[in-house]
């Protein structure tokens, strides 16, 4: 008696979180699941861990480590920025930029370049040997390098 | 002094200063308050302008925009300081650089002054997302300025209307005072006697018509003074004349002075005078009084050593005539004596000389000691003695006792004199006054010949008897009611008296005496005799009327009857009696008998019986029919012990309370006492010592006060009887120097024997130390009275024996 009616009920429970399973696989992780790759002109010899991507889009840091100025290429009010920087920093874009901007008043650094589509930013990117952005890995061509993946 | 003018420049300046103080005050701090409104919206719109545009530039990386208004914003020209920070209160960005923000004030401000800034806070937000705070201050200094400017400015313009108003005010003053001034000026001149003076004023305002008044009075003060100088003239001139009237006066009075002070020196010439006769007067008097003193004591000696012999002679054996005649000396004697004994108080009286005693004393013992006096010849005239004090009497009275006495035996021997059958009377009344004080009022009732109503008023005359025959027939001085009148006056009362002829008479007196305690005289107990039945045998009816109200008193009920055959019939109609008194002489069947005829029937033989018999028909104590013997004259306190003692609450010792009987054991053998004679008269040494014998003492004899000493020397006495008047050393000195010799116990008991019956006298013994007094002649009854008082003081051992044979 007990054995029947725990197999029925266990029957059941894994049943329905199958059915869960299979809708999240087709509906939510195509978009969320989306890769973005950090960029660097294919002319660029900088390279860096994912450590130092994120302190320098937070602007923390603002030279590369052969010395040269980082100059960071920001997608403002973009859902990618938004991901971006979610995943990356860990924070807002707004509030990533809070330190920017204690930064551009007091005169420390340049802003950001904004780069608003994929295509603007890779030109932007492959025009400027110490620029840095990020586009979908599915935007990725041969015009740029890439430097990191951010899963 | 204070004019007009200063007091309105001076009122106008404190009004233009206070109302400068009230601008100055009140207006600075109004524009303050304004300026300071607008800065505050001023620097509200540049701080959240500041922060929207950071806010904004966040969102859409627009860096240019927020250094555009941050730059913007440090144009203001009033501007202190700029802060930004993030939301974990890091500074992102200030001007000027190096700016001293506490940032540990963030959170709490909004609007406030600090360190002379206005300060204002902004978030910087989108959404609900916070991102930090812009705050901007802005220094108040341009502001303070302004209003410092505003100010000063105020000030001048006040400054300038305060001396404008200063300007107009004085010469408006100016223009008031001068004519007060003027008007002032006027009367002070009119005051200094220039009656001419006029004030000139011409304006027609009220100063003006004050002035118009004033002029108008000074005249008229100036015809006045004409008038009152004239007046005075004339008052003068009257004046001058009375004073001259008054010298003239004053010379008289000063010769009338001098006429009076001759006057008064002829005065006190006249007065000097007088004195001189005055004390030769008083001189004369006192010799007098010492001669009548002398006189006293002369008379007395030889009457002490006539009377004591007569009465010791009476005891010898004689033959019956001269028994009689011997009888007749003692009593021409004593007679003697009374008269010159009431013509020393007469004139003792007379002269004012007499002085009361203030002691306290027992009423009823002085009634009933009266009564003992005279008992004897009411008796042998077959006359009823009876005391009657009424409820109320207090017990013990303050007054001379002596004179007391002396009056009523005065009033009973009279009565008893002039009564020659049936009864005398004395009662008692007391009359409060105040609330301790009383009147008492004696009355002496007999059924005596009476007093014709034409001789009455002059009854109390000195020397004065009913008439001629009466002094025959009865003897006496006449003097004895004009005493007892005055020393009633004396005692602040009064005598007067009722009589009808053959009918009797009564003697009333009051005194006026203070009471000394309020224990009322023979308090019934109601314990004791209330409600008990008592039959009075009596054929006397003052006798049972005095009986009835007696034991009425005590709360007793009576029955009283007159016979002995009416008390038996009495006593079958009635069940029981407690107690019976019987009259002893009754006729048909006299008081034994009765007692007999009780005593023998059945129901009465328990009851007890109280026999009242006279005093020459003293009952037997030993007869066993009677219960107890009373004699007349009945006295209550004797009957109420009688009667509380057979009826059962006092000892049965009282029961038998017969007065003791003299002359059955001599006196001498009841209480033994060595005794001291100091005499010098040889006659009356002999006459004490046959007194003291008759008495059963045996006394030794010493002639003068040396004597006395020497012989208290050796031997102990109880009395000494001590003469006054002695060769040698007086009874005075004697008694100081035993006195001052003895111990308190072991002092002699000292007598004082001695002629001179004054008052005084009596006072000199007792102060000089002796103990009790007796004025000659001694009479026997007297020295057994103080002997018995002598023996009372002395310790109640007996005397050893074998002392006495030493001394004899």
């Amino acid at each position: 008696m007990k054995v029947k009616l725990l197999s029925s009920g266990a029957i059941r429970a894994g049943l329905r979180r199958c059915l869960w399973m299979a809708a999240w696989f087709f509906f939510v992780a195509p978009t969320v699941q989306a890769q973005i790759s950090v960029i660097v002109a294919r002319s660029s010899a900088h390279t860096a861990t994912q450590a130092q991507v994120r302190d320098y889009f937070s602007g923390a840091k603002l030279h590369w480590s052969s010395g040269a100025r980082v100059l960071v290429v920001d997608r403002p009010k973009t859902e990618i920025g938004e991901a971006f920087y979610k995943k990356l920093v860990g924070r807002s874009p707004a509030q990533v930029r809070v330190q920017w901007t204690k930064l551009v008043l007091s005169g420390q650094a340049p802003p950001p370049i904004k780069g608003m589509s994929e295509e603007e930013v890779k030109k932007l990117v492959s025009e400027n040997p110490n620029a840095i952005g990020f586009i979908a890995t599915s935007a990725l061509d041969d015009t740029v390098e890439e430097l990191i993946r951010i899963e | 002094m204070k004019s007009i003018k200063l007091k309105f420049v001076v009122s106008t300046f404190i009004l233009v200063v206070s109302i400068l103080l009230l601008v100055m005050l009140y207006f600075p701090r109004q524009q303050h308050r304004q300026h300071l409104d607008a800065f505050k919206s001023e620097l509200k719109v540049l701080t959240e302008t500041l922060a929207l545009t950071i806010a904004l530039g966040l969102e859409d990386a627009n860096y240019e925009s927020m250094k555009f208004a941050f730059d913007f914003a440090k144009q203001d020209e009033s501007l202190a300081y700029i802060v930004v920070t993030d939301v974990d209160h890091n500074l992102i960005a200030s001007y000027p650089e190096d700016v001293a923000f506490d940032l540990t004030y963030a959170d709490t401000l909004h609007h406030a002054v600090i360190d002379g800034a206005l300060i204002y806070a902004a978030p910087i937000q989108i959404g609900e997302q916070h991102y930090g705070q812009v705050f901007m201050a802005k220094s108040l200094d341009v502001l303070n300025q302004a209003i410092a400017k505003s100010r000063n400015s105020t000030l001048a313009a006040g400054l300038v209307l305060l001396f404008v108003s200063l300007i107009v005010v004085y010469v408006i003053a100016t223009m008031v005072a001068t004519p007060i001034n003027k008007l002032i000026q006027t009367t002070k001149a009119l005051a200094k006697g220039d009656y001419a003076a006029r004030a000139t004023i011409h304006s027609r305002d009220e100063i003006g018509v004050l002035a118009g008044h004033f002029n108008e009075m000074a005249a008229t003060i100036e015809s006045n003074r004409d008038e009152l100088e004239q007046r005075v003239a004339e008052r003068t001139q009257a004046l001058v004349e009375a004073n001259d009237a008054l010298q003239r006066n004053a010379i008289d009075l000063e010769n009338a002075k001098a006429d009076l002070e001759k006057q008064a020196a002829q005065l006190t010439t006249t007065v000097q005078k007088l004195e001189v006769a005055r004390d030769a007067a008083e001189t004369a008097t006192r010799t007098k009084s010492e001669f009548l003193a002398n006189m006293s004591h002369e008379i007395r000696t030889p009457m002490n050593g006539v009377i004591g012999m007569t009465s010791l002679l009476l005891d010898t054996a004689l033959t019956v005539e001269q028994h009689e005649f011997v009888e007749v000396i003692r009593t021409s004697g004593e007679s003697l004596l009374v008269i010159i004994n009431d013509i020393l108080d007469f004139s003792k009286i007379e002269a004012g000389r007499i002085e009361l005693e203030e002691q306290p004393f027992d009423l009823r013992a002085c009634v009933e000691e009266a009564l003992d006096l005279v008992s004897p010849t009411a008796s042998q005239k077959q006359l009823e003695l009876l005391a009657l004090f009424e409820r109320g009497l207090p017990a013990t009275v303050r007054g001379d006792v002596t004179r007391v006495r002396q009056i009523l035996v005065n009033l009973l021997s009279n009565a008893v004199k002039f009564t020659h059958e049936g009864a005398v009377e004395v009662s008692v009344q007391a009359r409060p006054t105040t609330e301790h004080a009383c009147t008492l009022h004696f009355s002496v009732r007999d059924t005596g010949i009476g007093i014709p109503e034409d001789r009455m008023d002059r009854l109390f005359d000195s020397f004065s008897q009913v008439d001629a025959s009466t002094t025959r027939k009865y003897g006496g001085t006449g003097l004895g009611l004009a005493i007892s009148k005055q020393l009633c006056e004396l005692m602040a009362g009064r005598m007067w008296v009722e009589s009808r002829v053959g009918v009797g008479s009564t003697f009333h007196f009051t005194i006026a005496v203070t009471a000394v305690s309020d224990q009322a005289l023979l308090a019934p107990d109601p314990d004791s005799l209330a409600g008990r039945r008592v039959l009075i045998v009596d054929d006397y009816e003052t006798n049972r009327r005095v009986l009835t109200r007696q034991t009425e008193a005590w709360g007793m009920t009576p029955f009283a009857v007159a016979s002995g055959s009416e008390a038996l019939r009495c006593i079958e109609k009635q069940e029981a009696f407690d107690v019976v008194l019987l009259d002893m002489e009754m006729p048909e069947m006299d008081g034994l008998m009765l007692a007999r005829t009780l005593r023998n029937q059945e129901r009465t033989a328990q009851w007890p019986l109280v026999m009242l018999s006279s005093i020459d028909q003293r009952c037997d104590e030993d007869e066993p029919l009677l219960d107890a013997c009373l004699n007349k004259p009945i006295k209550p306190s004797q009957l109420f012990n009688i009667l509380a003692a057979l009826l059962g609450q006092q000892p049965a010792s009282a029961a038998r309370a017969a007065p003791p009987s003299p002359g059955t054991t001599p006196l001498g053998e009841q209480m033994p006492l060595r005794i001291l004679l100091a005499e010098d008269n040889v006659v009356n040494q002999k006459v004490a010592l046959r007194l003291l014998e008759r008495l059963g003492y045996r006394a030794d004899v010493a002639a003068n006060g040396l004597e006395v000493l020497a012989a208290t020397h050796h031997v102990y006495y109880d009395v000494i009887l001590m003469d006054v008047n002695m060769p040698e050393m007086d009874g005075f000195e004697t008694t100081y120097r035993l006195v001052a010799k003895a111990t308190a116990d072991a002092c002699p008991y000292i007598i004082a024997l001695t002629a001179n019956a004054m008052q005084d006298d009596r006072e000199r013994c007792l102060d000089a130390g002796m103990d009790d007094y007796l004025s000659k002649p001694v009479r026997p009854p007297e020295l057994r009275a103080a002997l018995k008082r002598a023996a009372a003081t002395r310790p109640k051992k007996p005397v050893p024996f074998q002392r006495r044979n030493k001394t004899s």
